[in-house]
């Protein structure tokens, strides 16, 4: 039976997951980054390898996310596409009738807007990443809950603050200060909830027809705090997925399915035992000053990117002519 | 001809869109013209006061001209077109630029105001060459040559952002392209000149555009009569120029003969804020329209990856669209 691998390499996470044929999940892995794609990714193909026994062999891989290109040089893809497509393919082919998509994650929000099957409209929020997961988990770590205990702390609030949601920096102090003259900690976390639902709709939905089904996917689609706030304010239901945290991965792999490469660039799940690694210098032969990196494989340059002339990719053999 | 001596035009604002109509006429009247260099990756801003990033930017290349030159060319653009403005910032330009160089280099800041005389251009350009020992006949005879060359120049236009590195597309030397390759998609690009075709600022995504299939219109093209249609029914008037040919060819655009249509916009931009408040809401009136629509706006941030993620995305939507809506391929293939 074929198997296709998705790879997901977002901010703060990693989501990969296997799929078959028929679109099962075969096994699934979600892992933060801790600021080390690369570990974490080759942590992931050992955690998939021995859930999927020694003999599975991969016949696609294709990655996405922001460090969809890193990935790809580190496990050789066959296919690399941006998050908004391979989310909305994820949510297409499970939810047909489907007509938005809400995608919280860890630095990144977007809408994306489907009608009938087909991506339409999209956004993605800019500058800054206010009422993301990254901050959310900053306020749970400074409140010392997890982040589970943060959703389940929300939906218990019974007066939620009002909380400025427009900056995280601005939040943090109204928190801090809600938090001094008395108020619970269920009602201010509550009120973050609201707040930073409101900055998400106005600002990265501004202008956008949000019609109903709705399907909430990304890693913060776990806290039901945000879930809650999102409803009431919308007044409707949202439809979260089973694999609400894997869907990019999930995406990509059904992707990759489509294309079916005769032969796999896939390096395989040996890679997880290799020494992996990069460098990075800053060229100063023009005035691109280009920062190139070199990826490391048991000390052998395998991939370098950011050369604007490619003369390092030529130099190290990796492109030819 | 011997060289009377060197007149800097910063790389900046509307550089991007006159360079050649002034180029060509300083180096008529026997001046060697000397334009600023490009920001390189690291990107050293000059700030000065809390200026918008174009404005910045201005000061930015202005310093790194001001010892190389005798005058540096700022012109006062009051207006551009009969009967709108230009934002303010404009107006004031040659005086910011004055007050961050500290008065160290003579600038060349004839006012051009369109709404005041037709000829406005000219009569700027005649007072500059005034200003350095020029009569008026030669001054004449180096405009109508400039301007026979700029409207050359703007024939090619479309050949020179589909065909040089977009780097090269000022370069006045690199001849237009004659043909360019096939491209699966036509896609407009609109927004001030200087965000869509200063490499520095949008980190150079029309060539990324390129390479994901577009083939790139610009509003460049455009007649008056165009532009009017769109914005004439308007229940407010857009007064300043540059907003009124944005909103005015991105609805042209929506309207049809391409398969996109991306707005690049500067944060920090007070018009383009209003501009995009504007957009949303007629396009609410309208009801939608069927050609996807990406606004990009563009800040200081260094990295590319936010600019090129959506664009991949943006190219994917409308490669749905004309999978599902095959109309366009007739319309843009007449045959």
């Amino acid at each position: 039976m074929a198997l296709y691998l998705g790879i997901d390499v977002g901010s703060i996470t990693a989501k990969m997951v296997v799929i078959d044929e028929g679109d099962g999940v075969l096994a699934e892995v979600y892992l933060r980054n801790n600021g080390r794609p690369l570990e974490t990714i080759q942590q992931g193909l050992e955690i998939l390898s021995s859930r999927l026994g020694e003999k599975a062999s991969i016949d696609g891989v294709a990655t996405t996310g922001s460090a969809r290109h890193l990935a790809a040089y580190l496990v050789g893809a066959d296919l690399i596409k941006n998050e908004i497509t391979a989310h909305s393919i994820a949510v297409i082919d499970l939810f047909p009738e489907a007509k938005t998509i809400f995608e919280i994650g860890g630095q990144d929000s977007k809408v994306i807007v489907l009608r009938a099957g087909v991506v339409v409209d999209f956004a993605m929020n800019t500058v800054c990443a206010a009422g993301t997961g990254s901050f959310l988990d900053q306020q749970a770590a400074r409140l010392g809950i997890s982040i589970e205990e943060f959703g389940r702390l929300a939906m218990q609030a019974k007066h939620p603050v009002r909380v400025a949601g427009r900056c995280t920096v601005f939040a943090e102090t109204d928190m801090i200060h809600k938090q001094q003259i008395g108020h619970s900690v269920e009602d201010i976390v509550g009120g973050l909830c609201d707040s930073l639902v409101n900055n998400y709709l106005n600002n990265v939905c501004r202008g956008k027809e949000l019609l109903s089904p709705i399907v909430f996917q990304g890693g913060v689609a776990a806290n039901g705090g945000i879930r809650k706030a999102l409803e009431k304010e919308l007044e409707t239901d949202l439809i979260i997925p089973k694999h609400f945290g894997l869907m990019g991965a999930i995406g990509a792999a059904k992707l990759v399915k489509r294309v079916k490469p005769v032969r796999t660039q896939f390096k395989g799940f040996e890679l997880s035992r290799k020494s992996c690694s990069t460098r990075g210098f800053e060229c100063s032969e023009c005035e691109n000053q280009c920062e190139v990196v070199e990826l490391l494989v048991d000390r052998e340059v395998v991939a370098c990117w950011g050369d604007l002339c490619e003369k390092y990719r030529k130099s190290s053999g990796l492109i030819t002519g | 001809m011997e060289e009377k001596g060197r007149i800097g035009i910063p790389r900046a604002l509307m550089f991007y869109r006159y360079f050649p109509l002034w180029k060509v006429f300083f180096e008529e009247l026997g001046w060697r013209v000397i334009v600023s260099d490009g920001l390189g990756k690291r990107g050293k801003l000059v700030y000065f006061e809390d200026s918008c990033l174009p404005m910045k930017l201005l000061i930015t290349h202005s310093m790194d001209l001001k010892e190389k030159v005798d005058h540096l060319f700022i012109p006062r653009l009051v207006s551009l077109h009969r009967s709108y403005i230009m934002c303010p910032k404009f107006r004031g330009a040659p005086d910011i630029v004055r007050l961050a160089t500290e008065g160290t280099v003579s600038i060349l800041d004839e006012t051009i105001d369109l709404r005041m005389r037709e000829h406005s251009t000219l009569r700027a350009l005649l007072k500059t060459g005034k200003r350095l020992g020029v009569t008026e006949k030669d001054g004449k005879r180096a405009f109508q040559k400039a301007e026979r060359f700029f409207l050359n120049f703007q024939k090619g236009w479309e050949d020179r952002i589909n065909g040089l590195p977009l780097k090269q597309v000022f370069h006045l030397e690199s001849p237009a392209p004659a043909k360019n390759e096939e491209k699966p998609f036509r896609v407009a690009f609109i927004g001030h000149p200087y965000n869509l075709f200063d490499t520095d600022v949008n980190k150079d995504i029309l060539s990324f555009a390129r390479s994901l299939g577009m083939r790139i219109i610009t509003p460049d093209g455009l007649s008056e009569k165009e532009i009017n249609a769109q914005v004439s029914e308007f229940s407010k008037e857009i007064y300043w120029s540059s907003g009124r040919e944005i909103v005015g060819s991105l609805f042209h655009f929506l309207s049809g003969g391409v398969d996109g249509v991306v707005f690049l916009t500067s944060f920090k931009c007070g018009i383009d804020a209003l501009l995009q408040e504007f957009i949303r809401r007629r396009l609410k009136l309208k009801g939608g329209v069927s050609i996807p629509l990406l606004v990009l706006s563009l800040d200081e941030h260094s990295g590319r990856e936010g600019l090129t993620t959506r664009l991949e995305a943006f190219r994917d939507v409308i490669e749905q669209q004309k999978i599902r809506n095959p109309k366009h391929e007739i319309r843009n293939n007449p045959k």
